[in-house]
Order: C-alpha cells, then structure tokens, then sequence
C-alpha cells in the first residue's frame, strides 16, 4: 500500500497507508486527519479538499485536469503552485511516500 | 396525490407562503438570544448531546459541537445500516458503477473512534418526549438526553400502488437495488423531471437503457432552476437519447403478478399513454421528516423550524429551546436569500445541511460561539459531461444574461432581480461558480452589462 505523507496544519507530520485505487482525499477522511473537509465526496464541485503538494513530488503526479483548475481557483487558501485538490489525486504505487500539506483552511 | 404536490426536487427553495410566521423575523431572533430566548435551561445529568439521523447534518453537529468545545457525552443514532455517508453519488458515479461503497464514507471510522462519539445504528427513534428528555427507539429502549439534535432529514415521496421494479432513490439500499435491477432493465421510466430523476435518467441512459422522463411540469426542473437552465438541461438529454414527457397527468402503473410491466400518463392534451418499462424510478421530491419534532412539542411547517442559530422553536410560545437544535433536510430557517421573503427557507443539499449543521454544533457547545446562519446556497448536479453548479436562489429573475457560450457547453447564466445579481447558474464553468459564490456572498454590485462580457474581469468588483 502506498504511504501518503500529511503535514496538518500544525505541523505534525502523519505517515499513513493509503490503499491503491482511493485518492489522497480519502486517505485523510478515513484517518480523521483534519483539514481536509471533502463537502461533496469527491464529486469535484466544492473545492474543499485543497492541498499542496510537496513541490518536489510534483513531477509523479498526473497534472489536473481543466475542471479541478478551475475549481481549484476558488479555494479559501491561498492557491499556489502546487495546489491541487485531493479528490482527484488517484492513489497508485507511483506515489508512494509523497508529501501533502493541508491548507490553512477550506472555506 | 394532486399534481401541485408533486413538486420538483433538491433545492426545494419553497417559496409560496407569503406569510411572515411570528417569531421567525430577525429582529424577534436577536432579541431571544439575548434575553436567553424565553426557554429555562435545566442542569445537565450526564447524558449529553443526541443527535437523531446519521447523514451529513448529523456527522457535521458531532463534529462541529466538538469543534466548538463540547466535552459531553455524544450520540449519533440512524436508522440506516451504515455511518453517514456521501449521497449524491448514488444517482450518478455509484449507479454508473464508477464508485464503491468504500469510496463513500462522510467521516472515516477514525473520526467516531478518536471523536468519542458513539454510533447507534439501525436504530430508528420512534418516540421522544421533552419533558423527560427521552427518546424511544423502535426496539422500544428509551434513551436520555439533556440535549438533542435532530438531523432527520427528509424521505422521497412515493406513488400509490408502486409494484415490484418501482423504486426511490434516497438511501444506500435504495441505490443498491437500483443498481441490481438495472443491470437487467432495457427500458426505464422516470417518473419527476427533477435533480434527482434528470442524474438517475442520466446515468441509465449511459448505461444503455432507453430512458423516458415524465414530467408533471411543462418543463424541467420547475421548483429548482430557472427556464433558461432547465431548457437546456431538456435539450441536453433529448440530444442523448432520453425522451421527456411534459405535463403529464394520472401516473399510474401496469403490472404483470406485482411485477412492473408499463407506466402510464396522460399528456397535456388528455391522451393516455402507457410506456412499456421494466424500471421505473420515481423522482417526485421529498418529504422532511418532522414527525419527532411534532412530538416534542416543537413548531413544524413542512420543515422543523429554526431560527438563525438553529434552535428549535416551541409550538406554544414561539420561543426558541435552547436544549434543541436541527439542521439539514429536514429544517426551515429564516434567510435573507429567500426570493419571496415568506415563511423561510427549506433548503434540501449538502451545502445547508453542512453549513447549518456547522451552527448548529456551536450552539449545542454554548451560544455564544454560533454566528447567525447567514451561508450562500449552492448546488451541484453531474448529468453525462455537464457539470451544473448552481449558486444564489434566483428565484424567478428579471433579467439573465450569459457569459459564455451555450452552444459549447460552457457558459454560465446570471440572474438578476431589479438590478441585484441573485444567482449564478454554471455549465461545465467551475470558476465562474467559485467566483459567483464569492460574488453573492460580498454582496458586490455586478450589472449585467458587465457579467455579459467575457473580458471584463468580475474578480476586480471583490473587495481586495
Ligand atoms: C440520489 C441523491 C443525489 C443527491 N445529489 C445532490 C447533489 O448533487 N448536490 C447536493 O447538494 N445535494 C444532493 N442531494 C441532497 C443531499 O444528499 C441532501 O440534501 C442531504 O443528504 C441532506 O442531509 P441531512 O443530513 O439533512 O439528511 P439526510 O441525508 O436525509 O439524512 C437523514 C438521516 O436521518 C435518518 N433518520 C431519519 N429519521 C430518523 C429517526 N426517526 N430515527 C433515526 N434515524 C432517522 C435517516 O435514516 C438518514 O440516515 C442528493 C440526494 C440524493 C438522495
Ligand atoms: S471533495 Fe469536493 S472537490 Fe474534492
């Protein structure tokens, strides 16, 4: 199973396995790791599953597609780089052990 | 049941009623909070929050209240099987099978666990008394509380005479025989051309069935979207296939030993018709369940009603309670963004049942802590590629504009009332969406001279 890096907003770093096939979004509601609010389920509508990746794990992932980058413009965090929204980010062995940083805030 | 009860679907943004019902205006609301809103508290004994209905309002009020510093005991009591899970799936990538079940948790396991908050499922509550703070449950236990929430949601609305293969679609078990029985179906008839039944017909059809939509309306989605978004959510599916019927009358259905065979209607002209069908799902809205609140003694208008704050009102006095909070599907809330201004607002979508929920929680940690519900509604449905964000309620609008282009399916369609933009309907135009909200929620003056054109920049209207 591949291991999803969290940093929550605190800092604390989790290291949790996230079964392939589930996306980064999951990994983080099923652990009850906070900060990830995930409204909609994944459905690609609410934008509230903003994180940033690790700006050198940026390059594994597959790059958004046209409607995650423009949802992705109405996070409540500031949008950088490297944000993306974790919905959308299929979890596959080519990600194991990349970082994510929750935002400041989702809404 | 009498046509002007079959109403259209989500976002059942009921606006008939004209009435003010007392207690409800904002002031009265203030000036309850204030003066500790009439209702004396008692001490608490131990049992702390529960909270009736495991779906989204019910998962967010736990969370929220603890969010908020509530440090009491809590309970979450559903009558359904699972933890509270994502519904709108169910009409769309679950019954396309591109999702599972695992996919669709609200709060992983981890929440209840590390949360301290028990789950009590399959475990309807059939009875509740204030005056003892109880509840009963249909296994006939009673359970104390010395605050309760109530985040019982709504149930779909049936037909009379349904036979074998005619099913809602609200709940888990629910998708899951739709799923069943479609794998087998060629000819499927959806009864309600509103969110719900337009996604399920949506998703069949893609499935490869032959798809008829009938519709009491002469259009679609006639409670929920305005006609310029709702004709073309009609040309979109007519374009793949699905046929629609309008205005049809005296629904009824044809069956072989219990088991569906047709559905039929009469049309505007008073034809009848009988559809051939070997699936038929009825999509004709929804019911808020109220009936615990009643017993409690709470004030029910098709929705239990709250205040700003989400307490429940008592049906003598009109005062808030402040040991009841409610929130989700199963509310009606005063709110500023009601077009008619009338008896306030029932909402059916996740946004309302989260974000109210939200209030709700803080209100059960201490008053104090709760802001007024006041959140822009928004709402989102997926039909084959289109994606449709709906934002504001637009009620019936003056004026529409579109920034955009239709025929690409990509546009988004303002609305405005004397010159206010009220609503934002998007198509596969998540950004206009993300900024509409924002838009609507800073109350910046937008004319449409301005969301008609696609090089001026709306963002530059925000305050920086
Ligand atoms: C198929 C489908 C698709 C949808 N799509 C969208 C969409 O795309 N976007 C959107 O915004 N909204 C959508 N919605 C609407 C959205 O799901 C609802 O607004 C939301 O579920 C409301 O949440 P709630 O917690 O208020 O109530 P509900 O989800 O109705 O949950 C209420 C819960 O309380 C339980 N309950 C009720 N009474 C009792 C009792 N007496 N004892 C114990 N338990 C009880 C019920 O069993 C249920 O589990 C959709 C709904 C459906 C059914
Ligand atoms: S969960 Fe809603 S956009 Fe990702």
């Amino acid at each position: 199973m591949p291991t999803i890096n969290y940093v929550l907003k605190d800092g604390t770093r989790r290291a949790i396995d996230v079964p392939n096939g589930t996306s980064i979004m999951l990994g983080a509601i099923n652990n009850n790791l906070r900060g990830i609010d995930a409204e909609c389920g994944g459905c690609c509508s609410c934008a509230t599953c903003h994180v940033y990746i690790e700006e050198s794990d940026m390059a594994r992932l597959k790059p958004a597609d046209s409607v995650e980058k423009e949802l992705l413009e109405g996070v409540a965090a500031e949008r950088r780089p490297t944000s993306r929204l974790s919905c959308q980010i299929d979890v596959t062995a080519a990600l194991d052990g990349i970082t994510v940083h929750m935002p400041d805030r989702q809404s | 049941m009498p046509i002007d009860e079959i109403i259209g679907e989500i976002v059942g943004a009921v606006v008939e009623g004209a009435v003010e019902v007392v207690g409800t205006g904002v002031s009265e609301v203030v000036a309850a909070v204030f003066d500790g809103g009439g209702g004396e508290k008692k001490p608490d004994t131990g049992e702390g929050l529960i909270v009736v209905g495991g779906s989204y309002a019910g998962a967010q009020i736990a969370a929220s209240a603890r969010e908020a510093g509530y440090t009491g005991r809590i309970r979450l009591v559903s009558a359904e099987a699972h933890t509270p899970y994502h519904r709108p799936p169910l009409s769309k990538a679950y019954l396309l099978g591109k999702a599972e079940r695992e996919s669709l948790p609200i709060r992983g396991a981890a929440f209840y666990d590390e949360e301290k908050v028990e789950l009590l499922l399959s475990t309807p509550i059939v009875g509740a008394d204030r005056a003892n703070r109880t509840l009963t449950t249909a296994g006939g236990d009673t359970l104390k509380w010395d605050r309760l929430a109530l985040a019982t949601g709504a149930r779909a609305r049936t037909l009379a005479d349904m036979p074998d293969k005619v099913l809602v679609l609200r709940d888990l078990a629910d998708a899951d025989r739709l799923r069943a029985l479609a794998a087998d179906a060629r000819r499927v008839v959806v009864i309600g051309g509103g969110y719900i039944g337009l996604e399920a017909a949506a998703s069949l059809s893609q499935l490869g069935k032959r798809v008829t939509v009938i519709e009491m309306q002469d259009r679609l989605l006639a409670r929920a979207a305005t006609p310029a978004l709702a004709n073309f959510v009609a040309d979109a599916h007519r374009a793949r296939g699905v046929e629609l019927l309008f205005g049809a009358r005296d629904v009824g259905f044809e069956h072989y030993h219990g088991v569906l065979s047709g559905v039929r209607a009469s049309d505007s002209t008073g034809r009848a018709h009988t559809l051939p069908a070997d699936l038929a799902v009825v999509g004709i809205g929804v019911h808020p369940n109220t009936e615990l609140a009643a017993m409690l003694g709470l004030a029910v208008d098709d929705g239990i009603r709250v205040d700003e704050f989400a307490r429940c009102i008592d049906a003598a006095s009109g005062a808030p309670v402040p040991e009841i909070v409610a929130a989700g599907d199963c509310t009606r809330h005063p709110s500023r963004w009601n077009p008619a201004q009338g008896r306030g607002l029932r909402l059916e979508s996740v946004q309302n049942a989260t974000d109210q929920s939200k209030i709700a929680g803080a209100t059960v940690a201490g008053a104090a802590a709760a802001k007024p519900y006041d959140a822009v509604p928004w709402f989102w449905s997926d039909q084959y590629d289109l994606k449709l964000q709906m934002v504001g309620l637009s009620g019936v609008p003056d004026t529409t504009v579109t920034r955009g282009n239709m025929a690409s399916n990509r546009f988004s369609l303002f609305h405005f009332r004397a010159g206010v933009l009220v609503g934002v309907d998007s198509v596969n135009k998540p950004a206009d969406h993300m900024l509409a909200r924002r838009l609507l929620a800073s109350r910046v003056p937008v004319t449409p001279e301005q969301a008609a054109d696609a090089n001026f920049d709306l963002r530059s209207t925000l305050p920086s």
